[in-house]
């Protein structure tokens, strides 16, 4: 064979295989307008169970609240509202029981009815220690359920907890067929069955999780409007976001801030953006020099210019704390927070007996953005005379560190983060800065307490009374600000990208989906 | 052969078992309490004690170790702490997809690398050879993270020509296959061709041209078949570096394999998982090495493995 040959030979390669190329692109093009009533939702990892009394991650709760429907849920703003109660429950003036009404006529996926019987087997089943459910300690102020008729129950506490409302919306509180508990036992993750509008198809663990349109929904103004809808894991953003541009993937969550721009001249993606109950904050050692000092602790959130923060790391999708909660957390009250003022700041050191300035150790998880976020501390620090030694970790390993006892504990100032999974304060301080709840019960790892604000939160826990809690859990929240624990720093946005033919479809301010809406214009 | 090969494959198990030793001691050093990352972030000391008795963390490290040990002669890998499904199932599942893309990527690797590998051995110092050792450069030093992604945005994003992640098609093989073999192909093309440059010069290749044999005949029949030997060696070490190298390729393309298995279970500090990859990517490695050995005496017959 000469030269000649050998280059024919070659270019017929090209050409053929560049024939087959677009004879794909063909294909795939029929495929996506086939497909046009089916929604495909790219997330950023797998999901862990279908369970959702079994659940750690917004992730799975996303896949599951097209499945599963509570008594009560939340809506776009983290407000209660009641789903499969007729209203919101009473809560008895001692806080220690509350009554549901159940709506009826609601049929479960595999056709068994929904009634007082099937709240009782789900609470039963979380209540039930063998089976060692990770749920379980949001619902342990429940004593027992007592069946008043078919379609009422009364949820009886071992002690005062008007948090517990909030709870029955939180996705955990999803009910499971009371067929499919008996039937599947522990399997049941990988089998759910619920009174949502979408029921389970398949879960292929690191590739796909597929629901389809449940006909017999019971409402029927909010029956599905997709025939399907697959959630993929694409861990990595820059693919999420591909996928997107492409058509591949309708709705993405999350979208890095850092690819934001990548989208921005796509005719055919919109950026969706809302607030998060998310806080992030630089957790302190208060039982530590130098941070046993009120002073000290203040003067570094002087140090530190929020505006400038949200810009660098979050590209303006974010907003300075307002408090050591969220705006949209039930019970946020807003505070006067710490100003950057750098003057003051080195006044206060000084005052501590820090003239000269100080160093510090600063612990943060190894992603981009915390990383970035540390850096820019640094920097802001570095202005008032404190140096901080940044130290990267992955995150299991920091999450090692800080929940490690008050006598072990080696941390002096750490990047960290909270989202009070059921919306309220109760849960977006208690477990973070009450003494109850040092390492590892908790996870105070700053070992911080203070009598005025474990007082506000013991009164928010008993009362039934609405005023009297967020009286007591503003004044909580006044004491904690006032206190400086933590170094305030940010709350980020939820931001998700969406094709712009798609409507219905928001993330909740907890991180977890709605799209059980959705909709193809 | 057939001694040679029983007796390399039994020579395995002691190595095997080092490997398992070995794997489970690290897992138990590195920071990160499994059980804690399987409750969740919100879970309560109650819940990750739970958990631990679940996973069987709250017993002793030498039980454990026994349990593990046991388990493996017994063919049984354990289950899952992410999924609490049966590893073994769960890399069945997984290894289809990464041996299709790594055979992919291996098949024309080879094909183009010691193609291109032979065009510039022959045309030595001209601009073919410049341009194919140039490629070979850049395929290797190359990051195929960032290659992925670049493939990604020309083909799938701007030329709307193939799917960017997923194995639900054949086309959706073609990106992460040319991702995962590039470095592969041009490090062969740079052995292809050094290695013929050398047999070229060796006194049967001028023999076989006085005799007036065609060039091309010279090359590729006479010159190729000896120069192959060190890149048969190389390949077969590629091979197993891309099955187990997957890892990135899989996570860009959003690939169902066992890099991507391996990541996750990283994450969740999923022993048993972590375990059982460790232990099969060690007899990838091991195997691959085996069939490198019988293919190089068939190769060159003067080799003989019984010796």
């Amino acid at each position: 064979m000469n030269k000649g040959k050998w280059i024919s030979l070659l270019l017929i390669g090209m050409l053929s295989l560049s024939m087959a190329l677009t004879g794909c692109s063909k294909s795939s093009q029929s495929g996506s307008a086939k497909k046009s009533n089916e929604l495909v939702v790219g997330q950023a990892a797998n999901p862990t169970t279908m369970d959702p009394q079994d659940t750690q991650d917004t992730l799975a709760y996303s896949i599951q609240r097209t499945i599963y429907e509570g008594l009560l849920s939340f809506d776009k703003d983290m407000k209660v509202i009641p789903v499969l109660a007729e209203a919101l429950p009473e809560l008895a003036p001692d806080a220690k029981s509350l009554t549901f009404k159940l709506k009826q006529g609601i049929k479960f996926q595999d056709g068994t009815d929904f009634n007082a019987e099937a709240v009782k087997a789900n609470i039963d089943r979380l209540k039930d220690p063998a089976n060692k459910l990770k749920r379980a300690s949001l619902y342990s102020a429940i004593d027992h359920v007592e069946i008043i008729d078919p379609y009422t129950v009364k949820i009886v506490l071992n002690k005062p907890f008007s948090p517990i409302v909030q709870a029955f919306a939180h996705p955990a509180g999803g009910m499971i067929s009371p067929k499919a508990i008996k039937e599947y036992g522990k399997d049941l993750d990988r089998h759910p069955v619920g009174t949502g509008p979408f029921q389970f198809v398949e879960w292929k663990d690191g590739q796909s999780v597929v629901v389809k349109k449940f006909d017999g929904y019971w409402d029927q103004a909010h029956a599905a409007k997709v025939d399907k809808i697959t959630f993929k894991p694409i861990v990595e953003a820059s693919s999420r976001v591909a996928m997107l541009k492409t058509g591949e993937v309708q709705f993405i969550w999350p979208l890095p801030s850092e690819q934001v721009d990548s989208v921005k001249g796509d005719s055919k993606v919109t950026i969706d953006k809302s607030p998060s109950i998310i806080e992030r904050y630089v957790v302190l050692n208060v039982t530590q020099k130098p941070f046993d000092d009120k002073r000290v602790r203040q003067a570094l959130n002087y140090a530190i210019d929020k505006n400038a923060l949200n810009k660098v790391v979050y590209k303006d999708y974010a907003a300075a704390p307002e408090s050591a909660i969220a705006g949209n957390v039930w019970g946020f009250q807003k505070q006067q927070m710490y100003t950057y003022d750098v003057e003051k700041a080195k006044q206060l050191l000084a005052e501590a007996g820090y003239p000269n300035g100080l160093e510090i150790t600063l612990w943060t998880p190894n992603d981009t953005e915390r990383a970035k976020i540390a850096e820019f501390i640094q920097q802001q620090w570095a202005a008032i005379g404190v140096k901080a030694n940044v130290q990267q970790m992955e995150f299991v390993t920091l999450t090692n560190l800080l929940s490690a006892k008050p006598a072990d504990s080696q941390l002096q100032a750490a990047v960290s983060g909270w989202s009070p999974s059921t919306g309220e304060a109760d849960w977006g301080i208690r477990p973070l800065l009450t003494k109850a709840m040092f390492p590892t019960a908790g996870f105070n790892s700053g070992f911080y307490s203070n009598d005025q604000v474990e007082k506000g939160i013991q009164t928010g826990m008993e009362s039934a009374n609405e005023q009297e809690r967020l009286a007591s859990y503003g004044e909580a929240q006044k004491a904690i600000v006032e206190d400086a624990p933590w170094v305030f720093l940010t709350v980020p946005d939820i931001v998700a990208g969406k094709r712009k033919n798609l409507s219905g479809v928001y993330v909740l301010p907890d991180g977890t989906l709605d799209v059980a809406h959705a909709e193809f214009q | 052969m057939l001694v040679y090969i029983t007796r390399r494959l039994g020579g395995m198990i002691p190595i095997l078992l080092v490997v398992a030793v070995v794997v489970f001691m690290f897992l138990h050093l590195i920071p990160g309490d499994p059980a804690r990352i399987v409750a969740g972030p919100e879970a309560t000391l109650q819940d990750v004690e739970n958990t631990r008795a679940l996973l069987g963390l709250d017993r002793p490290l030498p039980e454990q170790f026994g349990h593990f040990i046991s388990g493996l002669v017994h063919g049984d890998l354990g289950q899952s702490y992410r999924t609490r499904e049966p590893v073994a199932e769960m890399i069945a599942d997984r290894i289809g997809p990464t041996l299709e893309l790594s055979f992919l990527s291996m098949v024309w690797a080879v094909v183009v690398g010691m193609f291109f590998g032979v065009v510039a051995a022959t045309k030595r110092g001209k601009w073919q050879d410049q341009l194919t050792m140039f490629f070979a450069v850049t395929g290797i030093s190359m990051p195929s993270f960032w290659f992925g992604l670049m493939l990604i945005e020309l083909f799938a994003v701007q030329l709307g020509w193939l799917p960017s992640g997923g194995n639900d098609s054949i086309e959706s093989y073609i990106l992460p296959a040319i991702t995962l073999g590039s470095s592969v192909a041009a490090i062969i093309a740079r052995f292809t061709r050094s290695s013929l440059l050398e047999t070229l010069g060796e006194d049967y290749v001028r023999t076989a041209r006085a005799k007036g044999a065609k060039e091309w005949r010279v090359v590729w029949l006479h010159a190729l078949r000896n120069a192959l030997l060190p890149v048969v060696t190389m390949t077969g070490l590629q091979f197993g570096f891309l099955l187990g190298g997957s890892v990135v390729i899989e996570a860009v393309f959003s690939w169902p394999g066992l890099g991507r298995l391996l990541i996750d279970a990283v994450n969740m500090r999923d022993y048993p998982v972590i375990q059982a990859e460790m232990l099969l990517f060690a007899t990838q490695f091991m195997l691959i090495n085996l069939f490198v050995d019988v293919l190089y005496a068939l190769l060159n017959p003067q080799i003989r493995l019984d010796s």
